[in-house]
């Protein structure tokens, strides 16, 4: 009649635990945000192409034609209703104060109407251009519902229909509807934050007549 | 997201491949360089606003240390890891039996919450309507000579956060010190049906099972309970077994559909307050089947009923008596009252009936929060003793609490109106004199006459003296009535403006309390303090304090003490023993007085092992023994009773009542209730009637309304919505409407609603399809948000037994909210 | 392919990190380390698939010496957005 046995299946668990015992962090620091990576000093992006990802708001152009187009007039973020448009920070060279969301700091609301789109005069956001800004991904060692503890606040605050859903408890997220706009990641209560978001290296170049 | 698994590698593949290691390095690199490393962009810094670089400080230097979490009465342990003076780390305790490393969302952070941005730092006292700074000197002062004013006017409001020494504290300076029996905690609102449940039924309080039983069970009913949600530990715990190949089957019985659902096999949903009807209903059938343990119930059990006037030992009846009692609760009787089929009621006797599966019943707020829960509760174990679902591992009816040391500190050390520590009650005249014997203070100190239940207590306090309230000064300890009170307008908000009233609360954070508070002590809080809680599984846990509190916060067990002093410096006699002394005198090894009141001194020795040694003299009379501190501080807490083998170990019993597990029963006996109401040894079965409940939807208010809780929040927020994650995952309070419903009102999720009861009304943004789904004309909303108070809509009725108010039900009018 | 950038945090015992470093250096195959910043290190662990990437980085974590690793990048492109005329343009 003992409960010894408990638990034998969250090894893992049981070490993200533990682990903290022998680095002073369990939670010794707020979570990681994956953030938009800054380039490194000491590295020089080596194509016009290959500039490092931002998260930019919805409907953004190619980044080329992006950068190309942005006026930096901030008016998307004026508009943006949930202060989630920011401008990005100068040391990013050429992208610097060019829109951007940090989804740990407010996330994009995915607003039916989109207004930052509506606002942008020089039409680097479309509204014909995808929706998307990022791909997001649930680290399942570190998502509570996927170790065996309940939750399920991702899925429940995910403001795109059909792009979250909780299979036998645990939140799966169907990558070819999610738009990465980073409201699970900004909502995740984990100790670690389990949701992984990745601004598109890569966005679909608006054809020039439009 | 896989699709682009190229087998072989293009040159473009392999350029592409470099340009993302290069990308990839840059990132972790200026992560691992960055000193900005967990101070992040929102601007919140979640350990210490001093986090510069945790690795460059080194980890080293952090030191842990064992704690029971500081929130719900599962009773998990935490380790926490302290550096400078400050909690910076929390992790699930390997070595902890109750939880085994594993933690809820909450018990992650828990260590976050002492660190909100408002904590309290220094004594308040309210002059021209604003709370202005003063000195602990002057707050002392103020209460005592209010409370000296009139000492029979005073009451003590406390709950089951109480530490138990901080409980046992308040206890003996009210009852012991100024004769005064007007103490009653907040647990009053959570789990009194359970207690006199246990005691119509076993002559004692508290479970037998333990924690063990939800390993062990084929079946779980949780009745009216949601443990996912509430106990999220304790349901994984039974959930995880599945995936171990083990079988486990689930039958929730609710009032509505909820997260504890989706893991059960079976989900009956009644009709509010028709619990009554289900479980005679499988008492019924178990007779009627003849499939009922007769064996058991010959040898272990006696049957009773209501009496004529009420009482809560009720009257004896035969076994006929009993038999011809549920015989009206026929499965289609039973469908009428309850809306659930008359064929999951015949499942389920036919299950109880069954002697091959061991069958585990829990429950929580439900079955308590309930104006016949001390009928419901009594049921509950009826069925179980009727049908011999008891006394083997995972056969159990089992109570959970919601606090962290209702079973610890209110139950046990007896802080209620009319208890004395250890299972004693004031009415009992041998328990008054082992009391003031142990407390070594003059026979006839303490009061026959139990004093006010929370709710009578709030009702007198919030009524002008001269409309005849008895109550002008109250002081409230580490709970927050001015939020969790029912009816509040009524028992609450009253208070605004009566001038002769005087309110003190010990606080760590400003909350609906303190809004009306007079004088405000701030408190330490959790690990800045010693402490010792007991939880649900009648587990007693030790921890030590290990960072400072902030600011000019202290210790509640040294904030009564120093009123209590100062009360002995202004000649109160109640504040002296038999032999002159102070009430809570301390002597140092050589015989010295130590002035604990004084908090320079308060730590020059262990004030809670004091108390707790003195507290553990009273624990024997009713075979709860407790072993000594010392031992406490090196276990994961014990489950009393914890009995001192004759090779000198400590050693504790899970389950109680049964032969060679409990060590009050004899051998042969098998099982034995050796506290029987009857004194034979036997349980009691009960009948209870189906009865209405004090309100039911009408025409005018339609709805049923339920409160409760959410997995995110911990009782009323005042710590969980101060930490950024779990804020984030849980704003703010909603409605859970059914889909019917909102269609009829029109409206849909994020639409703001508005429910109305007799007592007043709430705006409130709907969710539909949520996490939680009531039925139709049913609708639900938690209570943890002090800007959405929903108690000012809920109804004060309570168990005539327990005086529990009912949270569970009223009936409210819903509509959309029309903006003007 | 996968291509992940991750943050090692090693343990306070310096004696237990060494050992974990020289194990680490071992797995050149898949596993490149940056350079050292007081207990962190930055890495970058190639993997054929996400799993495998999951994998590997669990293996990590049960390393004596290492206390933690986080992921801080996930090289991955969704293909019907970036077309391989997108990918591979201009090779400076």
């Amino acid at each position: 009649m003992s409960g010894d046995e408990g638990f034998s299946r969250r090894d893992l668990f049981r070490r993200l635990g533990a682990r903290g015992k022998e680095v002073a962090r369990a939670r010794l620091e707020p979570v990681i945000p994956v953030r938009p990576v800054a380039p490194a000093k000491n590295i020089e992006p080596r194509t016009r192409h290959r500039v490092v990802p931002l998260h930019r708001p919805p409907g953004a152009l190619d980044e080329e034609a992006f950068l190309a187009a942005c006026t930096k007039c901030g008016d998307c973020a004026s508009a943006c209703p949930h202060g989630a448009i920011v401008p990005a920070p100068a040391r990013f060279g050429p992208a610097g104060l060019t829109p951007t969301i940090i989804p740990m700091a407010s996330a994009c609301q995915m607003c039916p109407d989109t207004p930052c789109i509506t606002s942008c005069e020089p039409r680097a956001l479309r509204i014909e251009q995808p929706l998307r800004m990022a791909e997001a991904r649930i680290q399942p060692w570190a998502c509570l519902a996927h170790q065996g503890t309940f939750c399920s606040v991702c899925v429940e605050r995910c403001p795109v229909p059909g792009a979250m859903e909780l299979v036998d408890g645990k939140p799966i997220i169907d990558a070819s509807i999610c738009t990465g706009c980073g409201v699970c990641q900004y909502v995740c209560p984990a100790p670690e934050n389990a949701i992984l978001l990745m601004p598109l290296t890569a966005r679909p170049t608006a054809s020039p007549s439009s | 997201m896989n699709q682009q698994r190229a087998q072989q590698a293009s040159p473009f593949e392999s350029d592409r491949r470099n340009f993302l290691k290069l990308t990839a390095m840059a990132a972790a690199t200026s992560v691992a360089s960055s000193t900005a490393f967990g101070s992040s962009a929102f601007g919140e810094t979640a350990f210490g606003a001093d986090s510069t670089d945790a690795t460059e400080a080194g980890a080293s230097d952090v030191r842990w240390d064992k704690a029971p979490c500081r929130f719900c009465g599962t009773g998990c342990h935490v380790q926490v890891g302290v550096r400078e003076g400050k909690v910076v780390a929390i992790a699930g305790d390997p070595l902890a039996e109750v939880n085994k490393g594993l933690l809820c969302m909450k018990g992650y952070h828990v260590g976050l919450a002492l660190y909100g941005k408002d904590r309290l730092t220094q004594p308040l006292l309210r002059v021209d309507g604003e709370l202005q700074p003063i000195s602990w000197e002057r707050a002392i002062q103020i209460a005592a000579e209010k409370i000296h004013a009139a000492p029979e006017r005073f009451a003590f409001y406390g709950s089951g956060q109480w530490t138990i020494p901080e409980g046992y504290a308040a206890q003996k300076f009210m009852k012991g010190g100024l004769g005064n029996n007007h103490i009653d905690p907040n647990a009053r609102l959570c789990m009194a049906s359970a207690v006199t449940g246990f005691i119509a039924t076993y002559g004692v309080d508290e479970p037998a099972g333990c924690y063990d039983d939800l390993d062990q069970c084929d079946v779980l009913i949780t009745w009216g309970n949601n443990p996912a949600e509430m106990h999220p530990v304790l349901y994984s715990r039974v959930v995880d077994r599945r995936s171990r190949g083990e079988t486990v089957e689930i039958i929730d019985i609710s009032t509505r559909r909820t997260r504890t659902t989706e893991h059960a096999q079976r989900h009956l949903v009644f009709r509010p307050h028709s619990d009554l009807a289900i479980a005679n209903g499988i008492a019924h059938l178990l007779i009627a089947n003849g499939n009922y343990d007769e064996e058991f119930v010959n040898k272990h059990c006696a049957f009773r009923a209501p009496s004529d006037p009420p009482t809560l030992p009720g009257r004896p009846i035969s076994f006929d008596e009993y038999k011809g009692f549920v015989a009206e609760y026929t499965p289609e009787h039973v469908e009428k009252i309850s809306g659930v089929p008359a064929d999951e009621i015949r499942y389920l006797a036919a299950l109880f009936g069954r002697r091959d599966v061991k069958i585990t019943s829990l429950w929580c707020m439900g079955m308590n929060q309930h104006t016949q829960g001390t009928a419901i509760n009594c049921l509950v174990h009826g069925i179980h003793l009727l049908s011999g679902h008891f006394g083997r591992a995972g056969d159990a009816p089992t109570s959970l609490t919601g606090q962290p040391s209702a079973c610890g500190t209110v139950r046990e050390v007896g802080t209620l109106a009319h208890a004395l520590p250890g299972g004693r009650v004031v009415m009992n005249s041998e328990h008054r004199a082992q009391s003031e014997q142990i407390w070594n203070v003059p026979a006839g100190r303490i009061s026959p006459m139990p004093g006010f239940h929370t709710v009578a207590m709030w009702d007198s306090f919030c009524t002008p003296l001269a409309d005849g309230g008895k109550l002008d000064t109250l002081w409230v300890q580490v709970t927050n009535p001015g939020q969790t009170l029912p009816n509040l307008h009524k028992l609450f908000n009253r208070k605004e403006g009566l001038e002769d009233k005087f309110l003190i609360v010990s606080e760590v954070y400003p909350t609906a309390t303190t809004a009306l508070a007079d004088l405000v002590f701030p408190s330490a809080m959790w690990v800045e303090k010693n402490g010792m809680f007991g939880n649900s599984e009648r587990r007693t846990q030790q921890w030590f304090k290990q960072v400072e509190p902030p600011g000019d916060a202290r210790d509640d067990v040294w904030q009564t003490i120093a009123v209590a002093h100062r009360l002995h410096e202004l000649g109160v006699p109640g504040m002296k023993d038999k032999d002159g002394r102070f009430l809570f005198r301390e002597e140092d090894s050589g015989g010295k007085e130590v002035p604990i009141w004084e908090w320079e001194h308060y730590y020059d020795l262990n004030v809670d092992e004091r108390l707790f040694e003195e507290y553990r003299k009273f624990t024997r009379l009713k075979h709860k023994d407790l072993a000594p501190y010392s031992e406490y501080v090196k276990t994961r807490g014990l489950r009393w009773p914890v009995v001192q083998s004759d090779a000198g170990e400590w050693r504790e019993t899970r389950f109680r009542f049964v032969e060679e597990q409990d060590p009050y029963v004899a051998k042969g006996k098998g099982i034995d209730f050796y506290h029987s109401p009857t004194h034979d040894g036997r349980a009691q079965v009960w009948f209870s009637p189906y009865v209405d409940p004090p309100e039911s939807p009408d025409e005018a208010y339609p709805f049923w309304l339920c409160t409760g809780r959410v997995i995110e929040h911990w009782h009323t927020g005042t710590m969980t919505r101060r930490i950024p994650q779990l804020d984030r995952a849980m704003p703010r309070a909603y409605v859970e409407l059914h889909r019917a419903d909102a269609e009829a009102l029109g409206v849909t999720s994020g639409d703001v609603v508005v429910i109305e009861s007799r007592r007043g009304r709430i705006e409130l943004p709907a969710w539909i399809d949520g996490r939680g789904q009531p039925p139709r004309g049913s609708v639900f909303v938690p209570f943890f948000d002090e800007s959405k108070l929903i108690n000012e809509v809920t109804l004060d009725a309570y168990d005539p037994f327990s005086k529990q108010p009912d949270y569970k039900k009223c009936a409210v009018s819903v509509r959309k909210l029309v903006k003007p | 392919m996968s291509v992940s950038g991750i943050v090692i945090t090693l343990g306070a015992d310096e004696q237990h990190a060494e050992s974990a470093l020289k194990a680490m250096q071992k797995e050149q195959e898949w596993l490149e380390l940056g350079e050292r910043s007081g207990l962190r290190v930055p890495a970058v662990v190639e993997a054929p698939n996400d799993p495998a990437a999951e994998e590997r980085v669990r293996m990590l974590l049960q390393l004596p010496g290492v206390a933690l690793v986080d992921v801080v990048f996930v090289g991955f492109e969704d293909p019907t957005l970036a077309p391989a005329s997108e990918v591979s343009s201009d090779p400076s």
